[in-house]
């Protein structure tokens, strides 16, 4: 067992916990942070990711005791109270979800990814989002959505 | 259950003492391998010694003795370094089509290399570039990568070795590289065969395989290119170099056809950039 | 109709974008243990002895069971399915044993440490091959089995879990008047649903007696029914939950790990247990759509008139054909596609294997027989030098049509005609390719080509399908609509609140549709499946408005002085149609009207309405005919694709998919049911597919099954909708759920026959297949 401190959506938590913990079953299970999805455990389905220090990696893939000393973000997090973030209306505005499991690790790597690349091509973004499996969509109205809200960012610099 | 360690040493030396007493210790970098493989149980370590806490391990810079990639650095990392596309843009291909995007914002390119799949997808640019590795040992020791892969997820590292980075020399003025990944899907796939090259007037014609052989392939045809039919002889050499098995993926017939496919591809594409 | 046919965001969405959604997989409970299971490493083998003493032993856990110890079987149409293997495992990755300890990981350990003692017996794998007299009998009892009697015709002492007949007309005469006789073999491999939550349930077994369960579920009453029937416990002692569900496609419904889950919390003092499949399990232990062999003969005339066919489905139901026949019954009376054929014989037979075991997946049977259907009518009309569309416009059902089934086709069934129509229309069909195209081609390696296929189906459902809808006034006026079918994403909750809102002539805003599904609080639905819920929901919904609105009325009229009939509703008022400003709001009599001096009258208004199927019979057992059928949705795909010839690789450039769907009820949902139903179908077109070694599966990980990311989704998706109204449809409507991905595969395997005169026979057309097509062509 190894104490840790864990900085999750701006607040510090002090756990004990066993070395071979992964981030997402820390988030989900010592913080109850739900939202974060486990969809495959390997690396493959995108549904656990969050972001640490702005960038979007799959939970799965990172072991909560290297995940100390740095920011991690999840869906949680997202939204300032009521206030959703752009992302997330410009989601329910394009409908770009329908079970919504995917949904928090596809919105958390779009938030990754905007930061970084703030005017994507749709080539760019079917590339960023193809880490994130999705049964229900076809895809089609996530890429309408980012589109859309890169066009606004870019229209109005409007960015939450 | 066997309790896992987890530690995470400042020093190169350190490591290497930790890794070298500890026979069930294993490297994490980027971890994207590792963790799977610790979840399916193929392999059980003890301890876990994370390097990334090792400041020379994030070194990341381009100089007059090529690009130097430190064991830490992530493929996007390197993929987003300025002259990667400049400079190296096979490498930077192939760090494209690797795995997904957040997959690369852990994975890291000597990792890549470490797993030793015999479908890294930057392997066969790598050895074609005739990159080399800065193995930590009691000492740092310099080993090319064409010496470090033995097997099918085997490399040549010694108990309690590890590589702290890697350095790909600096192409010659005028020198290509370009790498064709072919997989199942147009998304996130282990490839079927990956196909790099490096070219250069000045009499270099390299190419590099990856999943048609144990480990990933180099093919050296300088001595081709003043031929007429080179493309012809390379695709040749190439086949003969390789032994390709059948899996879910694909056959053994469909990666030969697909090898000397992208083969010509290559040696075509290659040429035709640097003639313009 | 101001809402009915307009766009409405899923009435969820705020949970679904904040992570605020609660899964069955995110819900812990007080004392809550884990399983795990132990599966069989065998395809068949008898299982001699199992050992769990060392494993009850490790301390955490609370209980192992086997087999032997829940001699209980489950199933919906075929009741074959043990909860656990006994005496024997019929395929690898069987539950074999499981365990409930206090954390996953001591479940985990506990699993390692149960021994048993397998000896292997031939396997057979091959649904034909299941078929011959010497073939290992998959199920020995077959005969002791229960099952739907008179729906469903197993052949004890083979490996026939069912065999379905349709005879139409005389398919001898009609070989007789062909010109030309066509056969071909076609093959579908099994593949899996793939919900991105995997299958997870928790139960806890009271010490009452009493089951409480919360499950990953389409269906919750069939879960209760069908856990009742195998335990032998009265249903009003179940109660099931279905909270949040991450994906179905069909492999939700019906009963899976339920049962487990119930009688390991039993085993351990009555805690309870949860258990969520590892991807792994859900690729090898769970269910997963049959895979299919087809053999068609199609006789037709030199005109292009299909005089005669008679085909032959092998399906490989895997282990168990616990959903499974039923996939054979409805690939049977679907089975010729939507033409109309005066002689037809049909033998479907859902055949044991090996294998995973099937279940219902999107469009069940009909992508799958569609695939052989549309591709032979391609084939068909090629050789006879026919345009495809042409082909099929001369054999298409229409007014007046027969059915293989006997069932007569009116203005008002639909229409695949204008499907087609509307389809080739858009993705310009018969347009010549131009020179210059022709040159590029060339150059590149990469052709084109466009392909056209049709598609139809029906709800596949027992004859007295029910659902129930309750709607239930709140102080406010405003409404909680509460039914039982379950909304994983679909959207239909959001349909029936818009067709409650019309119906109350109330804004959908005002609706509530109450999300936490309970078998004891919800009026009861059958199954969340066959594109039904909007169908029957719908029309449940409109009669509970209805009552709802009668009693609104009975309280009006007193109040107001004024006979019910010359009340009208609106503006969420009661009024006297002649005199509108004479008028109760619903508010006023939501919960009771009362008088200015403290008199009360009505009370609080529940309004209930119930639809169960209409007309349907059992089909006759030896000519198939009856009618199965309570509405017949059609479509067609158009599809223009781009070929590698180097590689082999398909890009599909565009795909449009018409649909007749009655009366499109919610515009943004519905085409989203298209475009996702798309992608679903190109996923079983090009590359999903169950691959096995001697058994053992292979494709069980994400790495090995690949399914469509979104750079593998066509450049354009483009739906259509034709409103032929369904005269007993919720205003006018029909299902279109299932749909979309059904004839995927067949347009584009007809559109790589247009681009390079290359017949693909068998999906997915993965690049390899389709080079190795290309390069044998020389």
């Amino acid at each position: 067992m190894k104490d840790i401190i864990l900085k999750v959506n701006g607040r510090k938590y002090n756990l004990r916990i066993d070395e071979s913990m992964t981030l997402l079953k820390v988030l989900r299970e010592e913080l109850e942070l739900t939202g974060t999805k486990e969809g495959c455990g390997e690396g493959e389905c995108g549904a656990c990711t969050v972001l640490m220090d702005g960038k979007a990696v799959n939970s799965c893939l990172v072991l909560a005791c290297e995940a100390e000393g740095h920011d991690i973000t999840t869906i949680e997090g997202l939204a300032d109270g009521e206030l959703l973030s752009d992302i997330q209306e410009a989601f329910i505005e394009h409908q770009a979800f329908q079970c919504g499991f995917c949904t928090p690790g596809m919105i958390m790597t779009i938030k990754g990814f905007l930061d970084e690349n703030p005017n994507p091509t749709e080539d760019e973004i079917e590339e960023a989002i193809a880490g994130n499996l999705c049964r229900c969509t076809g895809y089609k109205p996530i890429v309408a959505a980012v589109k859309d809200l890169v066009e606004r960012r870019g229209n109005d610099g409007y960015n939450r | 259950m066997a309790a896992l360690e987890y530690i995470k040493p400042t020093d190169s030396i350190e490591a290497y003492n930790i890794l070298k007493n500890n026979p069930g210790a294993k490297v994490i970098a980027g971890g994207t391998d590792l963790m799977v493989m610790m979840r399916n149980e193929s392999i059980k370590p003890e301890c876990i010694v994370d390097i990334k806490g090792i400041e020379a391990t994030h070194i990341l810079r381009f100089d007059e003795n090529g690009l130097y990639i430190g064991a830490s650095c992530t493929a996007n990392e390197v993929m987003n370094f300025g002259p990667v596309k400049e400079y190296y843009p096979g490498l930077y291909d192939a760090l494209k089509g690797l795995a997904t995007y957040q997959v690369r914002n852990r994975a890291t390119v000597v990792g890549n290399l470490c797993n030793a799949s015999p479908a890294a997808d930057t392997a066969p640019v790598l050895l074609a570039m005739g990159a080399y590795l800065d193995i930590q040992g009691p000492a740092v020791w310099q080993k090319p990568l064409l010496e470090f892969f033995t097997g099918v997820k085997k490399n040549s590292l010694s108990q309690g070795e590890f590589v702290q980075g890697l350095t790909v020399p600096r192409p010659e003025p005028g020198e290509k590289s370009i790498y064709y990944k072919k997989g199942r899907i147009k998304g996130a796939d282990l490839s079927i065969v990956g196909v790099a090259g490096v070219f250069s007037r000045k009499g270099k014609l390299r190419i590099g395989l990856g999943s048609v052989y144990t480990t990933p392939v180099l093919v050296v045809a300088d001595d081709l290119l003043d031929k007429d039919d080179l493309k012809d002889r390379l695709v040749e050499r190439v086949l003969n170099s390789i032994n390709p098995i059948t899996d879910t993926r694909a056959s053994r017939e469909y990666r030969i056809d697909m090898t000397r496919y992208y083969t010509f591809k290559v040696a075509e594409d290659l040429m035709r950039e640097a003639s313009i | 109709m101001d809402i009915i046919g307009s766009s409405v965001h899923r009435i969820e969405s705020v949970e679904k974008v904040t992570g605020e959604a609660r899964y069955t997989h995110d819900i812990k409970m007080e004392g809550m243990l884990y399983a795990r299971i132990l599966t069989s490493p065998y395809p068949h083998a008898k299982i001699l002895s199992i050992d769990t003493s060392r494993a009850k032993e490790l301390p955490g856990v609370f209980a192992v069971l086997t087999g032997e110890e829940i001699p209980y079987k489950v199933g919906l149409y075929m009741v074959d399915k043990p909860v656990l293997a006994q005496g024997k495992a019929r395929y690898q990755g069987e539950p074999v044993a499981a365990v409930a300890a206090v954390t996953e990981e001591i479940a985990r350990e506990a699993v390692k440490l149960i021994r048993v003692e397998y000896e292997p017996v031939q396997p057979v794998f091959d649904p034909v091959e299941a078929l011959k007299p010497d073939a290992p009998l998959v199920h020995e009892k077959l005969g002791e089995y229960s099952y739907v009697k008179g729906v469903f015709f197993p052949e004890p002492g083979t490996n026939v879990a069912s065999h379905i007949k349709i005879r139409k007309g005389n398919v001898f005469e009609g070989f007789a008047k062909a010109d030309r006789i066509i056969e071909n073999d076609f093959y579908l491999p099994q593949v899996n649903h793939v919900p991105l939550e995997t299958h997870s349930s928790i139960a806890r077994w009271g010490k009452n007696g009493e089951i409480e369960i919360w499950t990953s579920a389409q269906s919750p009453f069939a879960v209760r029914n069908l856990l009742s029937v195998s335990l032998g416990i009265s249903p009003a002692k179940i109660r099931v939950h279905v909270p949040y569900v991450g994906g179905g496609f069909g492999g939700k419904a019906g009963i899976h790990l339920e049962p487990l889950v119930a009688c390991l919390s039993k085993a351990a003092d009555n805690r309870p247990v949860k258990i969520v499949a590892t991807r792994e399990e859900e690729f090898n232990t769970l269910p997963v759509r049959q895979g299919l062999k087809a053999h068609i003969k199609t006789g037709v005339t030199k005109e292009g008139r299909i005089v005669a066919e008679e085909i032959n489905y092998y399906w490989d139901a895997g282990s168990y054909a616990d959903y499974g026949v039923n996939i054979g019954r409805a690939g049977a009376y679907a089975g010729a596609g939507p033409y109309d054929i005066d002689n037809v014989s049909i033998d479907s037979y859902t055949i044991y294997t090996n294998h995973v075991f099937g279940t219902a997946y999107r469009g069940f049977g009909h992508l799958e027989v569609l695939w052989a259907i549309e591709r032979q009518m391609d084939i068909a009309a090629h050789e006879l030098g026919m345009d495809p569309y042409d082909f099929r416009m001369k054999n298409l059902l229409r007014p007046g049509s027969i059915t293989i089934t006997g069932e007569k086709i009116n203005e008002n069934t639909g229409s695949v005609i204008k499907c087609l129509e509307a389809a080739a229309k858009e993705i310009g069909w018969g347009k010549p390719k131009t020179e210059e195209e022709l040159e590029e081609e060339k150059n590149t390696g990469r052709v084109r080509g466009k392909g056209l296929a049709v598609l139809h189906k029906a709800p596949a459902m027992p004859t007295n399908t029910g659902c129930a809808a309750i709607l239930k006034f709140n102080d406010d006026g405003t409404i909680n609509l509460l039914v039982s079918g379950v909304d994983y994403g679909q959207g239909t909750y959001t349909t029936l609140a818009m067709v409650a809102a019309e119906q109350m002539k109330m804004p959908v805003e005002k609706i509530k549709v109450v999300y936490d599904n309970d078998t004891d609080m919800m009026p009861y639905d059958w199954q969340t499946v066959a594109s039904r819920f909007t169908f029957m929901g719908g029309n449940a919904v409109i009669r509970a408005a209805d009552d709802l609105i009668n009693q609104m009325k009975d309280v009006a009229s007193r109040v107001l002085r004024a006979p019910k009939e010359e009340l009208e509703i609106g503006n969420e008022r009661i009024y006297i149609k002649h005199n509108p400003d004479e008028y109760l709001t619903y508010r006023q009599v939501a919960l009771g009207y009362t008088y200015p001096n403290g008199n009360a009258i009505g009370g609080p208004l529940i309004g209930r309405g119930m639809y169960i199927a209409q007309g349907l019979t059992n089909l006759d057992p030896k000519t198939g005919q009856g009618l199965p059928a309570i509405d017949w949705t059609y479509g067609a795909h158009g599809v223009e694709i781009e070929i590698d010839t180097n590689t082999g690789d398909i890009r599909v450039l565009k795909i449009v998919s018409a649909f007749d769907v009655g009366k499109v009820l919610n515009k943004e949902l519905c085409e989203e049911q298209v475009v996702g139903g798309v992608l679903q179908g190109l996923g079983a077109a090009i590359c999903e597919q169950y691959l096995y070694r001697d058994g053992v599966l292979l494709t069980r990980t994400f790495t090995d099954y690949k399914v469509p990311t979104s750079m593998d989704v066509p450049d354009e998706i483009f739906p259509i909708f034709i409103e032929t109204p369904q005269l007993d449809g919720p205003f006018g409507a029909r299902g279109v759920a299932e749909h979309p991905m059904i004839s995927v595969p067949s347009a584009i395997g007809n559109a790589v026959y247009n681009a390079t005169g290359v017949n693909i026979y068998e999906v997915p057309m993965t690049p390899e297949k389709v080079y190795f097509a290309l390069k044998n062509r020389a």
